[in-house]
């Protein structure tokens, strides 16, 4: 793999205190000491941030021990959008459970679909022709650009910056445009399916992707200039939430997290799926593993997602964009009016699904958060016999008590900002 | 961080053609023949070790420089109710320096006790009160083992197969087989035990 020289940074700015010396770093889990047992003395305060917070992105609850302004422990509580997919994938035929895993990580649902499809595709060993691979990698890699502008608009709004966010989302509107237009849904499009798409993109797709791309680094550009080289945003994010690389590892985080962090593990490039492997993209590490590393990183992925599909839809091969398999996706329309053997397959793929031998699998994609990874068991039903799925927020939550340790309670909003989470991936 | 303090890159190695081999050279040494089950599928090898020498496992495993795993990915459960021992417990790990993959699982029944690896992986400490939570595995030497998902005075653990979620067990007289328990259900009812009942 290429890996970029890490990011440019020169680490030091006034006005960062450091963590106070003595005060012994606290290991929620592993290192022996947990927050029941800190000894909450009179100068500690417990208060509660959240479920409600603007700046939780969603219903996570913070408890966090104040010693003065500083944060002495945090403790993430989450399960307010619990919604059971797991269980409702067991009572769902395969191509059923898509709709539902749109609703996982809502920012970027065609990247779920993808980890699902995958998954359930790997059970059934059928392979996408080489079309749908690439209509694939844009739709994901456009939806990593959407979720990545919603990222940066409300982190740097958590910040007080409000201009980037009108910029931000001006741009993933017109991502939602195309979404619209391949799929009729802007949001939750179920757009990828198990053994191919939902349909062929029509004809107006290349020209409206080609449009995007073309515009689109310069935007990048527009962003930056408000944020990177910005005086106020520096000193609130340079040195805040320092994670190490071993101990980023070490709590299982994945995406601009990890790679914030100096690890370049990205799935595309570790495992590549869909066709990624034949496109030429670079994996952005940061060099201190603190909020504005973490910045760095999501901003350069953008532009890097944004070659990936510029390369994808110049070299889009024709073709079918979905597998041969009979079994598995509808037979085409017109093979319906004359053909009785297409139209019970119709009937049967559409009341009774398909049933993928018995057997186990995991499969992982890059979601615009981390490692979003499918354990599928299958016991040869039409429905999964058990779908665990791993949410890259999850472990990157888990982490944010070692993050906050020492720092100051304003800047909570900030590290919370910078690991991208999204609540329905993490209670699911 | 200075360049040579940096993690080594895994990118340059590809991915195994079978995932996991690598870690069985080491679980070998540890485990003897007859109490482990190796099984590849789909290329991902799953290594099952007996309950009670997990944590040894793990510890071999992440620190051994030929494995690596030191990235824990996820655990889970997955619940067969006509088994003996009805969950597999599986822990999956990752080493970043060889780009593989590994699956350790454990059987256990309900009142087994599952030794914590939250000491060995911090980041399975969620995973596992995930687990705790929504399978009801009872697991010792936690930190901190609460519910996580759902609201602490929650009844039943609902991942398990016999907890019914969809559909209230009314009977009507063209349905009578809906009040049946979900051990009698027809298979096609939900909250039914798969393969339980033929369908008529």
């Amino acid at each position: 793999m290429t890996t970029l020289p890490p990011i440019r940074g020169d680490g030091t700015l006034p006005n960062r205190v450091p963590r106070q010396e003595g005060v012994p770093r606290i290991h929620p889990g592993g290192q022996g000491e947990f927050l029941d047992k800190i000894e909450v003395g009179e100068d500690l305060l417990e208060i509660n941030m959240g479920p409600q917070h603007p700046a939780t992105h969603g219903v996570l609850r913070l408890v966090l021990s104040l010693d003065g302004e500083r944060v002495r422990a945090c403790k993430p509580d989450i399960g307010y959008l619990h919604t059971g997919f797991e269980k409702s994938f067991e009572s769902h035929t395969y191509q059923q459970c898509i709709p539902l895993t749109d609703r996982m990580d809502y920012l970027a649902p065609p990247i779920n679909n993808l980890g699902f499809a995958l998954a359930a595709e790997k059970l059934l060993g059928v392979e996408v022709p080489p079309r749908g691979q690439y209509i694939r990698v844009i739709v994901a890699e456009l939806s990593r650009i959407a979720s990545h502008l919603i990222w940066l608009g409300t982190h740097a709004l958590d910040l007080g910056a409000t201009t980037a966010f009108m910029y931000c989302w001006r741009e993933r509107d017109k991502v939602l445009d195309i979404m619209e237009w391949i799929s009729g849904v802007r949001m939750m499009t179920s757009f990828i399916r198990v053994g191919g798409l939902m349909a062929d993109v029509p004809e107006e797709f290349v020209p409206m992707v080609r449009a995007f791309v073309a515009e689109f680094p310069a935007r990048v550009d527009e962003y930056e200039g408000l944020l990177t080289s910005n005086p106020i945003f520096r000193q609130r994010t340079i040195g805040l939430g320092v994670m190490d690389a071993a101990t980023a590892i070490s709590y299982g985080c994945s995406g601009g997290t990890l790679r914030g962090s100096g690890v370049p593990y990205d799935v595309r490039k570790a495992a590549p799926y869909s066709s990624y492997d034949q496109f030429d993209f670079d994996v952005p590490v940061g060099v201190r593993g603190d909020v504005y590393d973490r910045y760095l990183v999501r901003v350069r992925e953008m532009r890097e997602a944004c070659r990936i599909v510029k390369q994808a839809v110049e070299g889009l091969p024709g073709g079918p964009v979905n597998t041969s398999d009979r079994k598995v996706v509808l037979p085409p329309r017109a093979e319906i009016d004359n053909s009785m053997e297409s139209l019970i397959l119709h009937f049967k793929i559409s009341t009774e699904g398909f049933r993928p031998p018995p057997g186990r699998v995991y499969s992982a994609v890059e979601s615009a958060r981390g490692e979003l990874g499918f354990l599928m068991v299958s016991d040869g039903g039409n429905r999964p016999y058990r779908c665990k799925v791993r949410g890259p927020s999850f472990s990157n939550l888990s982490a944010l008590s070692y993050m906050v340790q020492d720092e100051m309670v304003a800047d909570v909003v900030a590290v919370v900002g910078s690991i991208d989470i999204i609540l329905g991936d993490i209670d699911r | 961080m200075p360049e040579s303090q940096r993690p080594a890159v895994i990118a340059p190695v590809p991915a195994p053609v079978v995932e996991g081999e690598r870690a069985l050279l080491v679980i070998r040494e540890l485990v003897a023949e007859e109490q482990l089950t190796v099984s590849v599928e789909h290329s991902q090898t799953t290594a099952r070790i007996p309950l009670g020498r997990l944590i040894e496992v793990a510890v071999a495993l992440r620190n051994d420089p030929r494995a690596a795993y030191e990235m824990p990915v996820t655990m889970t459960c997955i619940d067969w109710p006509e088994r003996d021992l009805r969950f597999q417990v599986e822990y999956l790990l990752r080493s970043l320096v060889h780009n593989d993959l590994i699956t350790l699982a454990v059987a256990a029944s309900e009142d087994d006790e599952v030794p914590s690896l939250a000491a060995v992986f911090p980041g399975m400490e969620w995973h596992e009160r995930e687990c705790f939570d929504l399978f009801g595995l009872k697991i010792v030497d936690h930190p901190n083992l609460t519910r996580i998902l759902l609201p602490d005075d929650w009844e039943g653990h609902p991942l398990r197969k016999d907890y019914v979620s969809f559909g209230e067990p009314v009977a009507f007289t063209h349905n009578l087989e809906w009040a049946l328990s979900p051990q009698d259900r027809p298979e096609y009812l939900p909250g039914a035990i798969r393969g339980a009942v033929e369908r008529p």
